[in-house]
């Protein structure tokens, strides 16, 4: 006897061990609630976020990068971490390779403690503003892309422009920030050939300016960033950002993108980038998908609903459910309804659901446990352009954007010029199917208690929230959908 | 419509019996057989098969309390049937992990060569899932039964991923040291 023929046996379990099984945990027992969840099979989140820095007094400063090549000359870059692909993708089992996957992927997570400190604050804060004006619209924001991209700000900045920058990160100083965003790129960092979540930062800098060098080292050895300098008055410098933010969220914002040209004038440009994909641990099948309606604030809509009748993770707060869907070995998306009556937008600003996004499921609980569940999805694919300068400023970062107050000085030393940031932008795109979910976001910054029930159904049929977390725990994106047919 | 009334109709010959059985369980046997061929088409196939299986099994058998549970025996049998066999599956590798993992539970004293009887095996292992706490019976059989991946375990449960590693590792290692007890042979 061999294991193989173990794993036959077992399909003669006693029947009562094999329906005891079937039943999921419910600790909370309510009136019944519908709630249809949109296909989620496969996830793939890219997030970008950047901006360009721009002099306010324009004047041509030579600079030591002489080479002025059209196309950009690569200054700094980073080491990427060694992942062996995923052993699901060999045919046959080897234990050996598992193992070492294993070894790999918890080394990565292994992180000095207390290294998400702040992080949650600073979530708080961010989505009381990003959210505060949805309006009947679909919304999507990647928290991390942006807590990068202002981690590297902070480390080009000095004086009250850094220290705007930390309060809103809810960070002591630059060199606990500096430690914790490495330490937070590390934990996340999933790139197996199956999953991946990969931030990806870059700097894109002037050839006819002088750069600090030792900034952009630090830049790239604890943000992972790649540090570009070209002629941004050429078209060749501005289709390598193009490629360059293509690479990286494999193509999925090109369109958005697509008339994206650096300024001859700037200064530098950062972008960040998240790119996030995963299948369902347990996929939804093509074959239950069906026709429905969904209930949008502009009217009901026809679209396409993922069904699962499999136990999954449900959790309740006051004013909402949730229900959860692995990935994986890369987190998972949650899907929240808000109790009836009230708009995502509302429950968004509620304490008690943005606690609990911020906390890992298996320490939320108020969980669900139903005898049988059936959830119905909606399949979306939906984009967002968020610019960010005026959430920004309602958080506390102002000098950032006012030129004679911002300070870059520790990336081009002290200067007659008056720099400050144009637009800071994020563009998100996220797709919801029956094999996972994609999704895209990239901000561009121009510089310028329980109980039991028998049955669970959780119906999304009405505006929603969802939030994808990490496998460590930390939200990477949170969205609304109004409506699930509008991209 | 309870179980026993769709069992009447199966001991009736009565063809309701089938499109009941499809309504109130169809969706979950595709997705138990799915799970494990990775193809949508293999799946529904299985599930055809085991609405005929059922048909034929009833009677003799009258599965009045756990019908849910018997289909799911059926159905999982078939599938892995498909999947080891006819390599109509696309998770070979999964299989191979969740094979590797039961082998630590095979006592010693039993060789590849040796032929187990299916039936008397599963019995000692049903003993000993039946005098396990209720968590650790259900997380067992789903993994090992319902072959669902770690991560969703964790996710039905609310315990974190290691948490669910930990608990097979050990529940293999008492099974082991049970069935050398036990001397089932």
């Amino acid at each position: 006897m061999n294991g193989k023929d173990m794993l036959e046996m077992m399909s003669e379990l006693d029947e009562k061990v094999v329906a005891d099984a079937a039943v999921t945990p419910i600790r909370k027992t309510r009136e019944k609630w519908k709630i249809v969840l949109g296909a989620v099979a496969a996830a793939l989140i890219v997030g970008i976020l950047g901006y360009t820095i721009y002099p306010y007094v324009r004047g041509k400063i030579t600079g030591k990068y002489k080479q002025d090549l059209k196309s950009g000359t690569l200054m700094a870059s980073p080491r990427y971490p060694e992942m062996p692909e995923n052993p699901e993708l060999t045919r046959g089992y080897d234990k050996e390779k598992s193992q070492e996957y294993l070894q790999a992927v918890m080394a990565l997570r292994k992180q000095p403690e207390g290294y998400q400190d702040g992080y949650d604050a600073y979530l708080k804060d961010v989505l009381g503003v990003i959210f505060s004006d949805t309006g009947n619209g679909n919304k999507a924001f990647s928290p991390l892309c942006l807590y990068m991209a202002l981690g590297m700000t902070a480390e080009i900045t000095d004086g009250t422009t850094q220290q705007q920058i930390l309060d809103v990160l809810h960070q002591p100083d630059i060199a606990t920030l500096r430690e914790r965003a490495k330490s937070i790129w590390l934990a996340n960092y999933m790139d197996d050939g199956l999953s991946k979540l990969v931030l990806a930062n870059s700097l894109w800098m002037n050839t006819g300016r002088n750069y600090e060098q030792s900034v952009l080292e630090t830049l790239a050895n604890n943000y992972f960033a790649s540090s570009y300098s070209g002629d941004p008055s050429s078209e060749k410098y501005s289709q390598k950002l193009r490629e360059w933010i293509n690479e990286q969220t494999d193509g999925l914002l090109e369109n958005m993108l697509s008339d994206l040209n650096l300024d001859p004038d700037l200064m530098i440009a950062l972008v960040s980038t998240v790119n996030y994909c995963g299948k369902w641990a347990d996929p939804f099948l093509k074959s239950e998908t069906k026709d429905g309606t969904f209930h949008a604030p502009s009217g009901d809509v026809n679209c396409k609903y993922m069904c699962t009748e499999t136990g999954h993770e449900n959790f309740y707060g006051d004013h909402f459910e949730c229900v959860s869907l692995p990935i994986i070995n890369n987190g998972s998306v949650r899907f929240i309804l808000p109790e009836e009556g009230m708009t995502p937008e509302e429950l968004l600003m509620d304490e008690e659901l943005l606690q609990f996004l911020n906390t890992e499921s298996y320490k939320w609980d108020k969980t669900i446990e139903a005898a049988s569940v059936h959830m119905e999805v909606p399949k979306f694919d939906i984009s967002s352009d968020i610019k960010l300068n005026d959430y920004l400023k309602a958080l506390g970062i102002e000098d950032l954007f006012e030129a004679g107050d911002a300070d870059f000085s520790p990336l081009v030393g002290k200067s007659d010029e008056n720099f400050y940031v144009n637009s800071i932008e994020q563009n998100t795109r996220i797709m919801i199917d029956e094999e996972g979910c994609k999704a895209v976001s990239a901000t561009i910054l121009l510089a310028g208690a329980g109980q039991t029930r028998e049955h669970f159904e959780f119906i999304l049929d009405r505006p929603f929230v969802f939030e994808i977390v990490s496998d460590t725990g930390l939200p990477l994106f949170v969205g609304v959908v109004n409506d699930p047919t509008k991209s | 419509m309870r179980d026993s009334e769709i069992v009447d109709l199966f001991l009736r010959r009565d063809e309701e019996a089938l499109r009941v059985v499809s309504d109130q369980y169809g969706t979950r046997l595709n997705h138990i057989s799915f799970r494990i061929t990775q193809d949508e088409q293999t799946a529904e196939e299985c599930v055809n098969d085991t609405y005929l299986e059922a048909w034929n099994r009833i009677p003799p058998s009258e599965p009045r309390e756990y019908l849910l549970a018997f289909l799911s025996k059926i159905i999982r049998a078939k599938s892995l049937n498909r999947c080891i066999y006819e390599h109509r599956c696309k998770r070979h590798a999964y299989v191979e992990e969740l094979s590797s993992e039961l082998e630590q539970c095979i006592p010693s004293k039993i060789s590849v060569e040796e032929e187990i009887e299916g039936k008397a095996f599963a019995e000692v292992v049903s003993r000993f899932l039946l005098a396990q706490p209720d968590e650790k019976r259900r997380v067992f059989v789903r993994r090992y039964f319902y072959m669902e991946n770690t991560s969703v375990i964790a996710a039905a449960y609310g315990f974190s991923d290691n948490k669910v590693r930990t608990m097979l590792s050990r529940m293999r290692k008492e099974l082991k040291s049970f069935l050398e007890k036990e001397d089932f042979l």
